[in-house]
């Protein structure tokens, strides 16, 4: 049987089995820990129509077992000129006229170190091609050369001529051989890349004068055929059939495995031969570098000797070829001008990728819109199609304000839904915040060791704020928790981190406290939940709960939670908390009817003239009541710092309370969280500005502290700020300098009080 | 304030709508559905309380808990149980209301903590010839018929999404992730069959 057809038989073998998946057109480009291995899958490119499918595919495979079976990579032999067109590889010819049918040249000549040039030769003249000689390198023991082709044993290329192609080339002995195509073999190097990608060093054999792999494979791995050394056809064969045997038999997979194909072995004798010394004229080893014979001579003599210096010296093996074809040649010619071995000279090993891979291929389909998931809130729909620009909060797409006609910049919608929601009733979508359910029996005692404050007496039916503190002490995240039963709490947690608090729980949980009965899972996305804030809140919401649940203010007081229903028994909770200062409410059901649920809000509201309210107006009337938010949590900052100082319970330990009260971070000096205001109340304050002392030069040694958020106040009617001052809640009244050096500015500021509205908190507790 | 009086109906109300919009499509031999009248609940197991919830489980769905990573239908094959954890048990069942977790807390009493987690949800059922080939482009674990048995369940990842997964047939799966990022999510598996053949 021919070696083809066996080939299409095996193939269409395993193409019949239903646990065996082929992929062509496509290569193991790296090997990677646990047995995972990059594969990239070229799709379309060849195609002239890619019918809108995907260019490449970039596959992640886990294997238990691999078998390498990379085959060899033929090596040229460097002599003078041996860069001009028309020269190649003898794999490469024997490639055109065997499996494409094209003679690469009419009249070609082989030069080889080895018995497979002569194949290329004998595959010529069987297609009719003309060679015009066998030249090789060796002195005798040579093949049987094709009948009327001329040997010249011994022989060596030394240059070569014509002015657009090859014509002709010259020996060494004078005579001038005529040639439009020169097919060079200097032998074979196995592949042994992917035996590197976890260190693995490949070893010297003088047999084949090549490096193969050495013992040190990535887990899993065995190698067989010409990447491991068998560089002929019946080995080859013989010890895929066996390594392929072990590999299923440590699977436990075991049965018969039949017999290796029989097949003979081609003559493969060769003798190493890298370049040709004689003849003066430049030889490449490295085609695509540009890298002669000369320049790693030069390297030598400039003491780049290290094969690493050789390399990043010279530019030898870079680039898409990395190495196969140049190194050994260059790496013995290092060898033999040093006077060692080439074992003992050493050699490169490779990493990922054996093949370019194009960016695009390890981007995929993560581009433009899909670059990442987006998160909607349970209200889109209907913000989207009430003026709406939205925001992107980690992936969330949040509402940033609602546009209304008439106005002529985001700052009137913000200063309008500010006005509203403070003089009547404002409505915003909060679902991002992070909710996490806790139960069980200790719940209670694993809140008093994750935040600051004390939470074992918190009642059934009310809300409490928390602080958590980072391991270092460091203010880590806030929020509130309500207690909606015995065992049965429910966290709130900032947006941006609620999946850090949560894992962080998790650990605390698992890992800290395994004897805790706690149990956590989040609802983040499972409730819509809406802040109805503002004088009219109870009366816009007094219209939608079901009787008999009385929300009075002396039923349902500051700080209180329930659960109830709503719109004619719809199941729900509400909160009594505020972060904007005014009488507020959160109302939360199920997600599925949030969208629905903001529309009724509305259209109940509309008596009260109600707004939606963004993100904006919602960070606006956060500073006006000089709550804390990302911008003063920002990984800096202690309860200290924050003036949340009462809410570290002196009596009971927590997460981050002993690094806490570190001297440093307790000194006299420390920021202090205050508010500012412009002097001259029409300038406009900016966040990142350092405060100076007035009359002190504006360096980093005058220092005082930083403004880290501001905004204009329609309440004020001014630019209001946060900011981390020196001893500022002693400096009341002070004028600093808010020094801006990136924006070339500087303003007087006044230190205040950070709670700029309603610091009595009448309102929200009315 | 007091309390509206003799009002039985609401002037307001409210409609539901489900995450992925109750798609129901068939793209070649792939067909997708929302199984959206499905509540799911979760069962946390009470430190040292496990003998006690296996046997209310039992009393309750007729059937012992799976072990971690399988799932099983009831007994009276209204419900799956899925083991996503030592401690913890989804249950999934068709259930229009939205207090599952009151009804199933009704049926265990105080053996296990239920959380109610139908919206946190959208369940996508994906079934059809060329189901394992999308979803093999975006699922890093293994889903070939014998790596992956009937009933068996996953939490894992796709397109940055977390997922729980779970073969319900032969070429059947049901796909749960957030409902926030439901679309996206659909998108992911929709592009994947897409650039299939």
């Amino acid at each position: 049987m021919a070696g083809a057809d066996w080939a299409a038989q095996a193939m269409a073998e395993l193409a019949g089995m239903n646990n065996v998946r082929l992929m062509t057109r496509t290569t193991i480009h790296g090997a990677y820990d646990h047995g995972v291995f990059g594969a990239l899958e070229r799709r379309t490119d060849h195609l002239a129509n890619s019918g809108g499918k995907p260019r490449q595919i970039l596959w992640r495979i886990y294997a238990k077992r691999a078998l390498l079976c990379a085959g060899a990579t033929e090596r040229p032999i460097a002599f003078g000129n041996n860069d001009r067109p028309g020269i190649m590889l003898a794999g490469a010819v024997r490639a055109y006229v065997n499996r494409f049918g094209v003679a690469p040249g009419r009249r070609v000549a082989v030069f080889t170190s080895n018995d497979d040039g002569w194949r290329t030769a004998g595959d010529l003249r069987a297609r009719g091609v003309e060679v015009t000689a066998i030249i090789d390198t060796r002195g005798g023991g040579l093949p049987e050369a094709p009948s009327g082709v001329p040997v010249i044993a011994g022989g060596q290329v030394v240059d070569t001529s014509g002015r657009l192609g090859l014509r002709s080339l010259k020996l060494a002995d004078g005579r001038t051989i005529p040639a439009d195509c020169l097919a060079v073999s200097g032998g074979w190097n196995p592949n042994v890349h992917l035996t590197c990608h976890q260190r693995g060093r490949p070893v010297w054999r003088d047999d084949i004068s090549a490096f193969v792999p050495g013992g040190d494979l990535p887990p899993g791995m065995a190698v067989a055929g010409a990447a491991n050394g068998r560089l002929t056809l019946a080995a080859a064969l013989r010890e895929g059939h066996e390594k392929a045997s072990a590999i299923v038999g440590e699977l436990g997979q075991g049965g018969a495995t039949g017999r290796a194909p029989q097949a003979e072995d081609e003559a493969h004798e060769g003798a190493a031969f890298w370049h040709v010394a004689a003849g003066g004229k430049r030889a490449w080893l490295d085609l695509q570098n540009d890298v002669t014979v000369k320049d790693v001579k030069q390297a030598h003599r400039e003491v780049y000797r290290s094969v690493e210096h050789l390399k990043r010296y010279t530019t030898l093996g870079m680039a898409t070829d990395q190495g196969k074809t140049s190194n050994i040649a260059a790496l013995a010619i290092m060898a033999e001008i040093s006077g060692r071995t080439i074992p003992e000279t050493g050699t490169t090993i490779f990493r990922p990728p054996y093949t370019p891979i194009p960016i695009g291929a390890l981007a995929g389909r993560s581009r433009g819109r899909d670059f990442r998931p987006y998160r909607l809130t349970p209200s889109h729909q209907w913000a989207r199609e009430n003026g709406a620009k939205f925001v992107e909060t980690g992936m969330w797409l949040r509402a940033q304000w609602y546009a209304r006609p008439g106005e002529k910049g985001w700052r009137d919608s913000v200063d309008r839904e500010v006005e509203m929601t403070r003089a009547s009733v404002g409505i915003c979508d909060v679902t991002t915040l992070g909710k996490i359910d806790i139960q069980g029996r200790d719940a209670a005692e694993f809140l008093n060791r994750v935040y600051t404050n004390a939470w074992l007496k918190l009642p059934v039916g009310r809300v409490r704020y928390g602080l958590m503190l980072r391991e270092d002490g460091i203010a880590y995240d806030d929020g509130t928790t309500a207690r909606l039963g015995e065992n049965h709490y429910l966290m709130t947690t900032t947006t941006a981190n609620a999946v850090l608090v949560f894992r962080r729980l998790e650990f605390a949980r698992q890992c800290l406290w395994p004897n805790l009965d706690v149990h956590l899972i989040s609802t983040t996305d499972g409730w819509a939940q809406f802040a109805v804030a503002g004088p009219n809140a109870r009366a816009l919401l007094a219209k939608l709960v079901d009787p008999p649940f009385d929300i009075s203010n002396a039923a349902f007081p500051f700080m209180a939670c329930a659960n109830l229903t709503i719109c004619g028994g719809t199941r729900a909770r509400l909160f009594r908390i505020s972060f904007s200062g005014e009488l507020a409410f959160e109302i939360a059901v199920p997600a599925r009817y949030g969208n629905s649920l903001m529309a009724v809000l509305m259209a109940a509201g509309e008596e009260f003239g109600a707004v939606p309210y963004g993100t904006e107006a919602l960070g606006v009337m956060r500073v006006e009541k000089g709550h804390p938010a990302g911008n003063e949590l920002n990984g800096q900052t202690t309860a200290l710092n924050l003036g949340l100082c009462g809410f570290v319970n002196k009596t009971k330990d927590c997460i981050g309370k002993v690094l806490s009260q570190r001297p440093e971070l307790m000194r006299d000096d420390a920021v202090r969280l205050v508010g500012f205001v412009p002097v001259d109340r029409t300038h406009m304050l900016a966040a990142g500005a350092h405060f100076i002392n007035r009359g002190a030069e504006a360096n980093m040694e005058n220092d005082q502290g930083w403004m880290s958020s501001v905004a204009f106040s329609p309440t004020l009617g001014h630019s209001i700020g946060l900011g981390f001052i020196r001893r500022g809640h002693e400096r009341m009244g002070e004028v600093v300098r808010a020094v801006n050096p990136a924006r070339g500015n500087e303003v007087e500021v006044e230190i205040t009080s950070p709670h700029f509205h309603d610091p009595e908190g009448g309102r929200q507790r009315g | 304030m007091t309390p509206k009086e003799g009002v039985n109906v609401a002037e307001y109300s409210l409609t539901a709508r489900s995450p992925l919009g109750g798609i129901d499509q068939t793209l070649g031999t792939v067909t997708f559905r929302e199984a959206a009248d499905t509540a799911i609940v979760s069962l946390a197991i009470p430190l040292g309380g496990e003998a006690a919830a296996f046997d209310a489980i039992r009393a309750a769905f007729g059937v012992a808990p799976p072990i971690v990573g399988m799932s099983c239908l009831s007994a009276d094959a209204t419900a799956r149980l899925i083991r996503l954890g030592r401690d913890q048990i989804f249950v999934t069942l068709a259930h229009p209301g939205t207090c599952p977790a009151a009804l199933i807390a009704a049926r265990l009493g105080d053996a296990a903590y239920c959380t109610d987690q139908s919206d946190v949800w959208a369940l996508l059922d994906i079934s059809g010839t060329d189901t394992r080939s999308a979803l093999e482009r975006i699922c890093p674990i293994d889903l070939h018929p014998d790596g992956f048995a009937l009933d068996q369940a996953a939490r894992t990842a796709m397109e940055h999404i977390g997922v729980i997964i779970i073969r319900t047939a032969d070429d059947a799966f049901r796909l749960l992730s957030a409902s926030s990022s439901a679309n996206s999510f659909l998108e992911a598996v929709k592009v994947s069959l897409r650039n299939l053949h």
